[in-house]
């Protein structure tokens, strides 16, 4: 899974996740990387399309671990729209010296706008401070504060330490120990999110072909889930939506009985006719997929240096949305309640919230990627937020 | 409840042979109500004996003591991150002077940025200058503040008030890094100023970006001078006027913003309009509800002027995007 440090400047993120590295490497989970390493993704880097800082990686017994810095709230919110990274959990880091701070309101905000329902919390520097008294007032604060933003506070794990002592091999009761504590609240507080086979089976059409004597066969690739011959499906999308059986899996012209995510297969469905369904429909598990019409999404407008438009536009603007392998035309509208919506622009190198409102259904739900094209080219990329119907 | 804490550390200090120990309780509250770093509030209500308002007042002593060697600490930073500040406290219509004025608030990270604390003082910021520029010669102008004296005059409350007595820009910029931890710091400050008279400049303003719930702090933002002649004197008091006025002295701010704008006018006059002109004056209006297709921006004032039987024209403008510059 991928965790996320979140964390003040000087509050001592990176220096944590170079102790992480080096107490679990000595357990053989990975490699330690160096402090010096961490840091030195360049600037341009993490101002770009994407943060190249996710090379950090480690193991616990239980889990692997790929680890994200986030050094920005819109840097980061650009990533996860275009999908370059993605926080599963987050850890905190807090240091003991300073407490909570001001922003700390926004590393929660964000962590709360990109679907973290879990995080634990790190307080740094605790050998700082000899009073015990302040370190009960800075994890009182902090989970007073995780409460107020919709987070467990009473049940959020909050780890003292100091990752330099860990990193530097001394205290090993606040450094090395601590880590461990740390990691070993990760495993246990933030959950897995569930792996593309263990989700229900979804596959995107891509191409239909009628073969005569047997049916109607739709390719495309498996995009999650497993599915078996003589196995009920929805067919769901493109104001084409209804139900049926797959009847035969094919792969490479061989005849299989059972397809899974990754595979790029064929699949026979009973009784269909070939004008009933069409590239940019879905076939999946019944009930698992609704088709829409109008959503809300979190979209980022490229920048003409990213091959985006030169240009702002206006609510209204109706460009072709591209989800999966469907393509339709959509109306981006502002937010209800936006103030001046009707002259409010939108400028390349944006990002914000539309309501989406498309001349077709189509198969989505909360967290489906897509893009936003327009006479060839990208100018846009976002993610569905929220269903509206 | 601070009286009795009171009481309580006075009865204890007798008997302590070190410095009293601030009250938990005490902590919690002062950090509540100042956001000073936790070690700080502690440090400052051991000092005066867990009293509640000897601890804010010891704070603001401490921050004016220490805050310079720490902001001084963090400037060498890197501070790429931020958000430009407007605030027009006049525009010019309805008989007034003009007075308005835009800064640059610079930061780390956006998680501080878009922060409360952050663009509270960004606009206060915003306010103070607008309210003590002075008029930068005969005709009005976008004129550069002077950093370091424009530092030393008293931060403006949002309300207009001063925030707290003797609390200049500097002193409030201080406070705020000593809060935030990261190096802040004002970049850029320019302020238009013309004194109520028949000079016929107004202003039109437009913010890009902007920040929840501050809608005159944003990424971009854009200030125009706009110039209106016409023998009609009275249409400047008429609604019906002054309303479609509005209107268009903002579309021209956006379109500035919008459009990539850098000059006024092209070195030629053009007939067409052209969309990758960087010249305003040759551009075609697009932001202008209902401008004619097929003109420029010129064009379009020229037939929007003759409705009123006036004259409009773009003065000057001034466009900043946020962090375009480097640190002074």
């Amino acid at each position: 899974m991928n965790i996320g440090t979140i964390g003040h400047v000087d509050h001592g993120k990176t220096t944590l996740t170079a102790a992480i590295t080096k107490v679990l490497s000595s357990h053989g989970g990975g490699k330690f990387v160096d402090y010096n390493q961490i840091d030195k993704a360049p600037e341009e880097k993490a101002r770009g399309i994407t943060i190249n800082s996710a090379h950090v990686e480690y193991e616990t017994d239980k889990r692997h671990y790929g680890h994200i810095d986030c050094p920005g709230h819109a840097d980061y919110i650009k990533n996860m729209i275009t999908g370059a990274a993605q926080m599963d959990g987050a850890i905190i880091v807090v240091s003991a010296t300073d407490g909570q701070m001001p922003q700390t309101r926004e590393h929660l905000l964000l962590a709360r706008q990109v679907g973290i329902k879990r995080l634990v919390v790190f307080v740094n520097k605790v050998d700082a401070i000899d009073d015990p008294e302040m370190l009960e007032l800075v994890e009182m604060e902090m989970r007073e504060v995780l409460t107020t933003y919709g987070f467990e506070g009473d049940d959020t794990p909050i780890v003292m330490g100091s990752a330099l002592a860990a990193l530097e091999g001394r205290d090993n009761a606040i450094g090395q120990e601590k880590i461990e504590a740390l990691v070993k609240a990760c495993d246990d507080w933030l959950e897995l999110p569930p792996r593309d086979l263990e989700k229900p089976f979804l596959m995107p059409i891509e191409d239909v072909f009628s073969i005569p004597g047997r049916g109607t066969v739709c390719t495309g690739p498996v995009e999650r889930g497993v599915i078996t011959k003589n196995t009920d499906v929805d067919i769901v999308g493109m104001d084409m939506t209804f139900r049926t059986t797959i009847t035969g899996i094919e792969m490479f012209h061989k005849e299989l009985d059972r397809g899974e995510a990754g595979d790029n297969m064929g699949a026979l469905l009973r009784g269909v006719k070939r004008e009933q369904v069409k590239r940019g429909q879905v076939i999946c598990i019944p009930g698992t997929m609704k088709a829409v019409t109008k959503f809300m999404a979190s979209v980022y407008i490229l920048t003409k240096e990213e091959g985006g438009r030169y240009t702002p536009f206006m609510q209204n603007y109706r460009p072709q949305l591209f989800i999966r392998t469907a393509d339709i035309t959509v109306e981006l509208k502002f937010p209800e309640g936006t103030p001046d919506a009707d002259e409010k622009m939108v400028m390349p190198g944006d990002h914000l919230d539309f309501q989406c409102t498309l001349v077709h259904d189509v198969a989505a739900e909360v967290g489906s990627r897509f893009t936003l094209r327009e006479g060839g080219k990208t100018i846009g990329t976002g993610i569905v937020t929220k269903i509206l119907a | 409840m601070h009286r009795l804490a009171r009481v309580c550390t006075v009865a204890q200090r007798s008997y302590a042979t070190s410095a009293p120990k601030a009250s938990m309780k005490l902590v919690a509250e002062l950090r509540r109500a100042t956001n000073v770093p936790l070690t700080k509030a502690a440090e400052a209500l051991a000092a005066c004996n867990n009293d509640f308002d000897a601890a804010v007042a010891w704070l603001d002593e401490e921050m004016k003591r220490t805050g310079a060697a720490r902001a001084a600490k963090l400037a060498g930073r890197a501070a790429n991150d931020g958000t430009i500040g407007l605030s027009v406290l006049s525009d010019g219509t309805r008989g007034t002077g003009v007075r308005a004025a835009l800064i640059e608030l610079a930061c780390e990270t956006d998680f501080v940025s878009r922060g409360e604390l952050f663009s509270k003082l960004a606009g206060d910021i915003a306010h103070t200058a607008a309210f003590f520029a002075e008029a930068s010669g005969p005709s009005p102008s976008f004129a550069p503040l002077p950093l370091d004296a424009f530092g030393d005059a008293p931060c403006l409350g949002p309300d207009g008030s001063p925030s707290t007595a003797g609390r200049t820009v500097t002193d409030a910029i201080r406070d705020a890094v000593a809060k935030v931890g990261e190096n802040v710091s004002l970049r850029r400050a320019v302020a238009v100023v013309a004194e109520p008279s028949d000079t016929g400049i107004s202003l039109g303003s437009y913010v890009h970006g902007s920040t929840p719930g501050f809608p005159s702090l944003g990424r971009m933002a854009c200030l125009t001078m706009v110039h209106l002649r016409t023998p009609k004197t009275h249409i400047l008091q008429d609604e019906n006027f002054l309303k479609p006025y509005s209107v268009l002295r903002r579309a021209l701010a956006r379109q500035i913003v919008g459009m990539n704008v850098e000059t006024l006018r092209g070195a030629q006059p053009v007939q067409e309009p052209d969309p990758s002109s960087t010249a305003l004056y040759d551009q075609p209006f697009a932001m202008l509800p209902g401008a004619a297709e097929g003109e420029t921006v010129e064009q379009s004032l020229r037939s929007w002027g003759k409705q009123w039987d006036a004259d409009v024209e773009v003065r000057d403008f001034i466009k900043w995007t946020r962090s375009e510059t480097e640190a002074a």
